[in-house]
Formats: structure tokens, C-alpha cells, sequence
């Protein structure tokens, strides 16, 4: 549903630490992450400002300097579940810089710990978001909703 | 809150006309709308049901009739998800852009 491009000037393999090694990670995301990269592992952030939210989730996919993908909600269990993909891919026009695409989608209902639950929640995930849709979806709320917020 | 059922809701270009089209006209009744959507009826009544489920739209009976009408203050936790979200990635990627850039202009980079 939110959609973000960047390109920066550091090769896949740099880029794809500082967006998984929990070391880097604090120093922009503003959560300390504490993960493993394999799907299906479960995983913490801690809101570095100390006054926010926790949250916790689950990797669900990890294609090393190409694709981590992750689901994650409150720990309060206040407020939407979603998903987050991080693409990568070299910049067209230069080998030295990496196009970062992020994602993040509401989900349906919260990815509990079974393999069943988690199997449903993935399906469910997949009818109701068809992509090319949901980044028209996103538009369609921004021109037709009657509060605009914020400026 | 249940911004996912909002925009699995929006997903569907039919469902996004018949919005747009209860919008433009007020309350309609099912048949109205099928009489200006490409579907049946009976996709028509579907596409309403889950409309009305993401708090979309609302049924409302006068007589024998029921209309459907536009609920619009649902599209508000949506579209401030949006906006809070968005605004957090925001910030994310441009605390992750400064770092990139001040590590590779320190020659962070391994050389060529």
C-alpha cells in the first residue's frame, strides 16, 4: 500500500547489511531489530527513542542483496498487522548504486505461530492484495477522501 | 482497525465505481447501480456486501427499498495510515540515505 523508491550510492551487498545487520540497522530505522534471516524466524524491534511501541513479527522470505521480506505488528497488539518487502536491484545506469524499493501492506488478521494459521493468513494475503491495484488503491484514497490530512 | 479490509475493499476497479458513482449520485439501490456497472446484479450485490463489511458503504431501508450510501469518514483511518506510514518510511530512508552517503564519501567502499 505505501510504496518508496531510493537510490543510494553503495553496491546491493552494503545496502542489503545496513538493512539487516542488527548492528546497522539501529542507526536509521529507529528501532533496534534483533532477528535471524530465515523465514519463518521470529522477530523483535525496540523503539530506540525508549518512549514508542515494541513490536514484534516474522521474516518470511530472505534473498541475500535482493529480497527480504517481513510481517510485523504492535506488541501491544494495538493497531494493524502489515508487511514489509525490501527490493533491490543495481541501479540501471550504474553498477556502483543500489534501487531500493520498500513496501509496506496491512494485513488481514495477525500471523499467529502455526503453520496452518500462517499458510491461511498468506493466502488471504495473496487474493486480497493483487500489487498493481493496491498502489492504485493507495491513490484513490488520497484523491477521494474527504479529510485531508496534514498539509 | 481494519485499514486492510479498506483497501482489499478499494483493490477491485468495480468496486472503486461503485463508489465513485454512489458518490456522484447519493444512495442507489442495487439494481441501479448494475444498471451502470459492466457486472450482474449479483456481482453488483457482492461487491456491495464487501463494501459494506470494510464500513464502505451503508444499507439504508425506506420502504420496501434498501439503498446504499456512501459511508465516507471510513476512507479516514485508511488514508491516515497512509499518511503516518508513509511519513514513517519517510524518515527512515532519509536517515538511511545521509548514512550511505557519509560512509561511502569517507571511502567506506571497498575500492574497485
Amino acid at each position: 500500500m505505501i510504496e518508496r523508491h531510493l537510490i543510494v550510492p553503495v553496491v546491493p551487498e552494503t545496502l542489503w547489511e545496513a538493512l539487516t545487520d542488527p548492528q546497522e540497522v539501529g542507526a536509521w530505522f529507529g528501532h533496534q531489530v534483533e532477528w535471524e534471516l530465515t523465514p519463518g524466524a521470529p522477530a523483535r524491534w525496540t523503539d530506540t527513542d525508549g518512549a514508542g511501541q515494541g513490536r514484534v513479527g516474522v521474516v518470511e522470505e530472505v534473498a541475500p542483496a535482493r529480497r527480504l521480506r517481513f510481517r510485523w505488528w504492535p506488541e501491544s497488539d494495538e493497531g494493524p498487522a502489515s508487511e514489509v518487502t525490501y527490493e533491490l536491484e543495481p541501479a540501471p545506469d550504474d553498477p556502483e548504486c543500489t534501487h531500493l524499493t520498500v513496501r509496506e501492506a496491512p494485513l488481514p488478521e495477525r500471523p499467529e505461530t502455526s503453520a496452518r494459521a500462517r499458510a491461511a493468513t498468506s493466502a488471504n494475503a495473496t487474493v486480497a492484495w493483487d500489487m498493481w491495484d493496491t498502489r492504485h488503491a493507495g491513490l484513490w484514497i488520497r484523491l477521494h477522501s474527504p479529510a485531508r490530512v496534514g498539509a | 482497525m481494519n485499514v486492510d479490509a479498506v483497501f482489499a475493499a478499494l483493490a477491485d476497479p468495480t468496486r472503486r465505481s461503485v463508489l465513485q458513482r454512489l458518490s456522484e449520485q447519493g444512495p442507489l439501490t442495487a439494481t441501479e447501480l448494475a444498471r451502470v456497472t459492466p457486472v450482474s446484479r449479483q456481482a453488483v450485490v457482492k461487491h456491495l456486501s464487501q463494501l459494506a463489511d470494510a464500513g464502505l458503504v451503508g444499507r439504508r431501508r425506506t420502504g420496501r427499498e434498501v439503498r446504499y450510501g456512501l459511508e465516507a469518514g471510513t476512507l479516514d483511518p485508511a488514508q491516515a495510515w497512509l499518511v503516518e506510514v508513509g511519513g514513517q518510511w519517510d524518515r527512515r530512508l532519509r536517515a538511511l540515505d545521509e548514512r550511505l552517503a557519509a560512509r561511502q564519501s569517507k571511502g567506506g567502499e571497498a575500492g574497485p
